[in-house]
């Protein structure tokens, strides 16, 4: 098991980087917009987009933003490791590496937002430890088989939708290791994001500067590992199907 | 638990319809539907940061 004392990293201006521990061992790279450790208002957790980084959040960079976000990289990204045992990467153990990032920066509750497949995570979260959330604020992702439910405006079936982008996952994964060298070099700049702000894939970007180092950086990720994460998540059930039988959605404490 | 659903009307990896019957499921939910992709807090980032305040302030 990889033995790292949690402490400080690195700082830049609007984020500080912090490694915590994580139930299973892991080292986890934790971050944070309040930097001096000196902001007082609320806390938000941040469960973000698969293999995401600080800089796909501009809003939450700016010194006067109003909250204090508390997040991490995912196991393997971003300076996060990869566990020892390489299946402990679904959602699991993504709330178990958001409690003990709460855990390290003294969140007892808070509000949780999350992006994509961190939409996710949070509600994972909240459906394990009620007490330690206080609302759920959910951006671009839905609660669980998010596979499921990708591809939303070409109106495939769920079932069609799951085994496509499953499907590109393996393959993805598959030849990942020839393709990372590829993508790690690519040059992403301002300009980049101009051209795919013409391609329908996304818009114009508020801040091109940070949305290409976001970009930048994720695509650092190993490509094969970020489509291992991708298909371990992906076998997490929508949370509908498994808790709407249960009470948990309407009529219970969701 | 109070929600709040952001969606973008063009997300491709997660899509809107799909938030909207999310939404509908929970007691206390509220769904916003966004001119954006699946990048909606990097196309309009004051749009969605003044929904999170808002809500943050709502619940706390």
């Amino acid at each position: 098991m990889e033995k790292t004392t949690p402490g400080p990293v690195a700082t830049e201006t609007r984020v500080r980087f912090v490694d915590v521990l994580s139930d299973d061992g892991t080292r986890i790279r934790a971050w944070t917009n309040d930097p001096d450790g000196t902001f007082e208002g609320p806390t938000v957790v941040l469960c973000n987009g698969l293999g995401t980084n600080p800089w796909a959040w501009p809003a939450l960079l700016e010194p006067d933003c109003g909250v204090r976000v508390v997040s991490r990289n995912h196991r393997g990204t971003g300076g996060s490791a990869r566990p020892t045992d390489t299946d402990r990467v679904g959602i699991t153990e993504f709330v178990e590496d958001g409690l003990s990032v709460m855990d390290h920066f003294g969140v007892d509750t808070a509000v949780l937002m999350g992006w994509s497949m961190g939409v996710n995570t949070m509600f994972e979260l909240a459906l394990r430890h009620p007490e330690r959330v206080s609302g759920l604020f959910a951006v671009c992702g839905v609660p669980g088989n998010t596979f499921a439910t990708m591809l939303g405006p070409l109106h495939l079936p769920h079932w069609a939708a799951r085994i496509a982008t499953v499907s590109l996952s393996r393959v993805m994964k598959l030849s990942g290791r020839a393709l990372t060298p590829i993508a790690s070099r690519l040059p992403i700049g301002p300009r980049t994001m101009g051209v795919l702000g013409h391609t329908g894939l996304m818009f114009q970007q508020a801040d091109p500067e940070l949305s290409a180092r976001a970009f930048r950086e994720l695509l650092h990720t190993p490509i094969e590992w970020y489509f291992h994460l991708a298909i371990k998540t992906s076998e997490h059930a929508r949370l509908a199907e498994r808790h709407q039988r249960a009470g948990l959605l309407r009529g219970g404490h969701l | 638990m109070p929600a709040f659903f952001v969606a973008g009307t063009y997300d491709v990896p997660a899509g809107a319809r799909d938030m909207a019957s999310a939404a509908a499921r929970m007691k206390e939910a509220t769904y916003v539907e966004l001119r954006a992709t699946h990048f909606a807090q990097m196309e309009q980032p004051d749009v969605v940061h003044q929904l999170l305040l808002e809500f943050v302030e709502h619940v706390g």
